[in-house]
């Protein structure tokens, strides 16, 4: 005689089902099957699942963190059945995202909704970066950042690990690469790890999404001012993926139907490809920029009485094409790369140059880099990287009067570096190292060893101590990054350079809350932009060398990601000197910002919506101000800047694709942004400035 | 002392220490500007302005005058409070005696005859800052005159034109009557001028002569030297004209010509003017005769509207007519032609030997007109060439030749953009240009050195006090952030201003020449 468990193992019928994300049918792994309230399994990774249970009619629950269960009657024993779990969209996320503190250096990372739903931002990730505590906006909204006190050139922007020339297209900031083909950025204020070199403020690194490898996917997004998309697929029975992105601008068809005399627009395109290979992968990735700005203007016609037009422009354009292997080697990780790139600027606006100037260059760049642990305790990181560019500047000027910038020349780069991190228990990390680059100009050199290191002590709980200190190099550069006008002077004036030290804590304040304090003091060596008044390139020297000096306090309150009401609060109190002139007199930088507050809150809703605003506050810079009068300069502080930012997005998860909208104002109380200051004759003290607001709309389709 | 610097370098905090300015500082301040050297009782003293109230858009701003004493830094206040204008910038009289412009404020009465920007006169001695006299309302002043006698503007409450006055420097003074054009003073106490509703041009012969209405309706007069002749523009019922007005017999020569344009003034006998360009008929140069009523006549040639200048070109008999519109053409008086230029010099000056002409080719007009150096030869039979490099921007007047012959040289200063300019010398011969001096301020110059304040920071618009020996290319540097510098002799009045107040804004005394026992001569001996 059979007993019932006989019988219902002689009645069983297979259960066949694959759990998906509803809207970007992304296989759910893991996903917790009950079947008649009963534990049965879990789903792969590819989300199918398959369970023997008893004919008939069954009530099958599906549960996944960070979507809402499923339940559902199934007739057993058919054809697979397809389970799409709605995201959760309100409420607190199971899912939190944890960024484990980096021991080699202390960084900010920002990953999805932060990324792109910060209001301010417009949905570009790059520019959550002035959200961020040690962060100044020189003059909004163009996207020029100046960190802990140094100039904006001095910030590098390195994209997968390889240096960019600018990242942002400076028609209304924008960045050059589409949002939604970023995973990760990393925001290192100072103290930068080793791997990263030659810039001696802060780096922004970001990281490319890896496309999903299980079938087809694309993305399109259309903005009032461009459209955009990236489309990703697997090849190769999965072994390998292509993913190509592009964006178009049409702000210049808006900005021609307000200002006809203007010309305005921006493109961008980045194809990524990836295939395993050995031990690991191989991934080929080209991107590129272009930016046209032109304007027409009325000359007074020398022959005649009568007057020509003229379009003067700036037309900005880089090419990159990366190959590399990472993968694992002799028990690490290994990566071997190759950049080529291609950078051509040119302008006629006779603000930035009284003649027309054009830079063409070139750069190969090779990358090797490997890390692996060394026992339980200690990590090794070393590597070496090279940049061999040439430039070909062409301009009107006579060449016994060109500057170096002017001059056909070519540049290397070399460095290598060697990193550790030890570990006594969970209570202390130190991560010490060593980078050196050479640099070669024309018949200059220069070698310049970068140490670096960073502590971290947990006293209790999880409070964390951290201390870094490093000393960092620089070519001289222009205060603001152009592509191709980078890779001089270093005869005339030498490397630039940076001692830096920060300490600080982290510390839990409440379930939900975090507190991240950091005091910091950076002596400064940099090519500073000589005069504020002068900006034409061509016209001698645009920089000088000047010593200084930055120390403030950075405070971050944030409440992470998961939770309904999310966001941060920032507050960056700093002060930033320069010694000028033979006297060596210590004054307020150009970028002297003494206080920047930023507010960025994000609340989820119901049925999707969630509600986002930033308020920015800063203190204004110390600007000279010419005066009519006596023709002497006294020095001001121009006008604070408030901004109030508001943002409403809304998701639609239909079952096999993703819909989301989002409406923005930028600057919505039209504060007026002040850059010029001058004393009129009769005492009056003009000063120039701008209202602008941004109002944004966006289309985000995903399947 | 080694554990410090190691304690430095760790922690990057110490910066290099100030380093003293070489000299003395005769006077603290930022706000000091515009010195300059003065002699007092045989002793080299220095003066220099304070600025103190800042302008508003309803006020003029103020400044103090104020002495210092080179030997010993002994300070004085010549005057407070002096109205910062520039139509009422102090002015000297023949005798030395200072007139300041004090306690400025509007007029009373409704507009026009209140509302006026008035000030108080103040008559000062420089010496020891005692004033003579003060006279309120003053709206304007001219000293021109000799010892005896000045003119000034004053506004009357409740009368819509403001009266002239002629004032004695002993105090006593003539009411001249209201003032509704130009007056002009001429030798000690004669004054010529327009006056009341009816614009009647009038003459005062003496403090204590009667006035002498001489024409009504005039708009504007110019004397002939002698003073009997005037050439007067009047706006006569329906007609405004030009007009020769004999001043001893009051006789009108009415002037030849129907669109009389511009006044080239008295030669000799004759009235010289030119007559407008109109349709069907040219431009034309007139030499009336006032004596005779003669008048002699040059066509212009077509493409002159007018002649507005004439420059004649040295050791030739040719000289250049300029349009007021900029055109110009070469004259031949040998033959009487006119050859049509094909550019529009702006600013032009002849060589010595009347070889080349250089000019400024406009490119840009706005705020004052600037544009690049151009040199063509005298004979205009080859095309102008650029001197200035290209891109820099020459303003007009920014030239002049120093020496003669081989040893000339053009010097002229030139700036990018909006960058400080930079000093020149070229040569007119080959063409070529060099760099003397970089972002300038105020220097003086030699064909071997040049002195002043130069490398101006293009942020804080200061810059350093060098003299510089172009021969050998040295240079002395005798003081840093200088904006602005007196010199006498070896003796130097420097105002030093950093980007922020600091112990060394202010009046500094140094002393420079070729060795040290010259240097420490100037603190003592007077020059």
């Amino acid at each position: 005689m059979l007993g019932h468990a006989a019988i219902a193992l002689l009645l069983a019928v297979p259960l066949r089902g694959q759990v998906l994300s509803k809207g970007t049918r992304q296989p759910l792994g893991g996903a917790a099957i009950t079947v008649d309230a009963v534990p049965a399994g879990e789903a792969d990774d590819s989300g199918r699942f398959l369970l023997e249970v008893e004919s008939g009619p069954r009530r099958v629950q599906v549960q996944h963190p960070g979507f809402e269960p499923l339940d559902l009657k199934v007739e057993a024993g058919g054809e697979e059945q397809i389970f799409r779990l709605a995201p959760r969209q309100t409420g607190e996320r199971y899912e939190t995202v944890v960024t484990p503190p980096d021991e080699r250096a202390a960084r900010t990372t920002l990953r999805e909704e932060e990324l792109t739903r910060v209001p301010g931002s417009m949905g570009d990730p790059f520019r959550v970066i002035e959200s961020l505590p040690g962060v100044s906006q020189v003059l909004w909204p163009l996207a020029l950042y100046t960190i802990r006190g140094a100039n904006p050139g001095n910030t590098g922007f390195f994209l997968d690990g390889v240096r960019m020339p600018t990242l942002f297209h400076f028609a209304l900031g924008p960045s050059v690469i589409h949002p939604f083909f970023l995973q990760e950025i990393n925001f290192y204020p100072g103290g930068y790890p080793v791997r990263y070199g030659r810039y001696v403020s802060g780096i922004v690194a970001a990281k490319t999404a890896a496309p999903q490898v299980d079938r087809p996917h694309a993305s399109l997004d259309v903005r009032l001012f461009d459209a955009g998309g990236i489309v990703a697929a697997p090849f190769n029975e999965g072994r390998g993926n292509i993913a190509v992105a592009g964006r178009y601008s049409y702000t210049g068809l808006l900005v021609s139907a307000l200002q006809e005399n203007y010309e305005l627009g921006y493109w961008d395109y980045q194809v990524r490809a990836e295939h395993t290979m050995g031990p690991g992968r191989l991934t080929v990735f080209a991107f590129g920029s272009g930016d046209h700005l032109g304007r027409r203007v009325l000359l007074l016609s020398q022959t005649d009485d009568g007057v020509t037009d003229e379009l003067q422009h700036i037309r900005l354009q880089f090419h990159r094409v990366d190959v590399r292997w990472d993968g694992r080697v002799l028990g690490g990780r290994a990566e071997v790369g190759m950049l080529a790139s291609r950078d051509e600027s040119s302008t006629s606006i006779t603000e930035i140059a009284s003649r027309p100037i054009a830079m063409r260059s070139v750069t190969a760049a090779p990358r090797l880099s490997y890390g692996r642990a060394l026992a339980s305790w200690a990590d090794l990181e070393l590597g070496g990287d090279a940049e061999f560019q040439r430039y070909w500047p062409t301009s009107e000027i006579a060449p016994e009067m060109r500057q170096d910038l002017f001059q056909n020349r070519d540049v290397q780069a070399l460095g290598g570096y060697l990193g550790f991190t030890f570990r006594a228990g969970s209570r202390l990390s130190l991560s010490p190292g060593i980078r050196t680059d050479v640099f070669l100009e024309q018949q200059a050199w220069a070698i310049e060893d970068s140490p670096r290191l960073t502590v971290r002590f947990r006293p209790a709980g999880d409070v964390w101590l951290k201390a870094s200190a490093g000393r960092f190099a620089q070519m001289a550069s222009l205060p603001v990054a152009v592509p191709g006008f980078e890779g001089f002077g270093l005869d005339d004036y030498g490397t630039q350079t940076s001692l830096q030290g920060s300490f600080g804590v982290e510390a839990p304040l409440a379930r939900t809350l975090s507190l991240d304090a950091t005091a910091f003091y950076q002596r400064l060596h940099l090519t500073d932009l000589a005069s504020l008044f002068l900006t034409d390139a061509t016209t001698g020297p645009l920089v000088e060398v000047r010593d200084g000096r930055s120390y403030g306090l950075e405070v971050m309150l944030r409440r992470p990601l998961g939770q309904r009401l999310y966001g941060w609060l920032a507050y960056t109190l700093s002060k930033s000197e320069r010694a000028i002139g033979y006297f060596r007199q210590r004054v307020p930088s150009d970028w002297d910002q003494r206080h920047i507050v930023n507010l960025v809150l994000g609340y989820r809703l119901r049925r999707g919506y969630t509600l986002g605003s930033r308020i920015h506050y800063n203190t204004g810079r110390l600007y000279p101000v010419f005066d009519l009068r006596t023709s002497l300069v006294d020095y001001r502080r121009l006008d604070p800047f408030f901004q109030l930012d508001l943002r409403v997005d809304k998701r639609f998860v239909f079952d096999r694709f993703v819909l989301d909208a989002y409406v923005e104002l930028v600057n919505s109380t039209l504060s007026r942004e002040v850059y010029d200051l001058k004393q009129e004759v009769n005492g009056t003290l003009n000063s120039r400035g701008y209202r602008i607001a941004l109002p944004s709309v966006g289309v985000h389709a995903e399947w | 002392m080694s554990r410090l610097l190691i304690l430095c370098l760790a922690v990057g905090a110490c910066l290099p220490p100030e380093l003293p300015v070489e000299g003395r500082r005769l006077a603290a301040g930022r706000n000091i500007d515009r010195p300059d050297f003065i002699t007092l009782g045989g002793e080299p003293w220095v003066t220099y302005i304070r600025r103190q109230q800042q302008p508003t858009p309803m006020r003029s701003g103020t400044y103090d005058e104020e002495l210092v004493r080179w030997k010993d830094g002994q300070q004085r206040t010549v005057m407070s409070g002096i109205v910062d204008r520039d139509s009422w910038r102090p002015r000297v009289d023949a005798a030395g005696i200072r007139y300041y412009m004090v306690d400025e404020r509007l007029s009373e009465g409704a507009p026009p005859a209140g509302g006026l920007r008035v000030a108080t006169l103040a008559r000062a001695t420089f010496a020891n800052g005692e004033v003579l006299e003060r006279i309120p309302d003053v709206l304007s002043i001219n000293v021109d005159g000799g010892l005896r006698s000045w003119l000034y503007l004053a506004a009357v409450p409740g009368q819509r034109l403001p009266e002239l006055r002629l004032r004695a420097v002993r105090g006593t003074e003539r009411a001249l009557g209201p003032s509704s054009g130009e007056s002009q003073i001429v030798g000690e106490d004669r004054v010529y001028f327009v006056g009341g509703d009816d614009r009647m041009l009038t003459r005062l012969d003496g403090a204590e002569a009667p006035l002498e209405a001489l024409r009504p309706r005039v708009t504007r007069f110019l004397l002939r030297d002698d003073e009997r002749y005037a050439a007067l523009a009047v706006a006569d019922p329906g007609q405004i004209r030009t007009l020769v007005f004999n001043l001893e017999t009051r006789q009108e020569m009415r002037l030849p010509g129907a669109a009389t344009c511009c006044w080239l003034g008295f030669t000799g006998a004759d009235f010289v003017y030119t007559e407008t360009a109109v349709a069907g008929a040219p431009a034309r140069m007139h030499s009336f005769n006032v004596q005779t009523g003669a008048d002699r006549t040059l066509d212009l040639p077509a493409g002159l509207s007018d002649a507005s200048s004439i420059l004649a070109r040295p050791g030739s008999d040719r000289s250049l007519f300029f349009d007021s519109h900029g055109r110009v053409a070469e004259f031949r008086q040998s033959d009487g032609r006119f050859r049509l230029l094909g550019f529009r010099p702006v600013g032009p000056r002849f060589t010595e030997d009347g070889a080349k002409l250089a000019y400024i080719d406009v490119d840009v007009i706005d705020p004052d007109p600037e544009g690049r150096l151009m040199l063509v030869d005298g004979d205009f039979d080859s095309p102008p060439r650029q001197l200035s490099p290209h891109g820099a921007l020459v303003p007009q007047g920014g030239f002049f030749f120093l020496g003669r012959g081989a040893e000339r040289l053009l010097v002229y200063w030139a700036h990018y953009g909006r960058n400080a300019a930079d000093l020149y010398f070229g040569d007119d011969r080959t063409g070529e240009s060099r760099v003397v001096a970089s972002a300038i301020s105020d220097v003086s110059v030699t064909p071997r050195t040049v002195f002043g304040i130069m490398r101006i920071s293009g942020q804080d618009l200061v810059g350093e006090l060098v003299n510089r020996d172009l021969v050998t290319g040295e240079e002395q540097v005798l003081a840093h952030r200088v904006s602005d510098v007196a010199v006498a002799g070896a003796r130097l009045g420097v105002v030093i201003r950093d980007r922020v107040a600091s112990s060394r804004d202010g009046l500094w005394a140094t002393c420079f020449g070729p060795d040290e026992d010259s240097r420490r001569k100037c603190w003592d001996t007077p020059q």
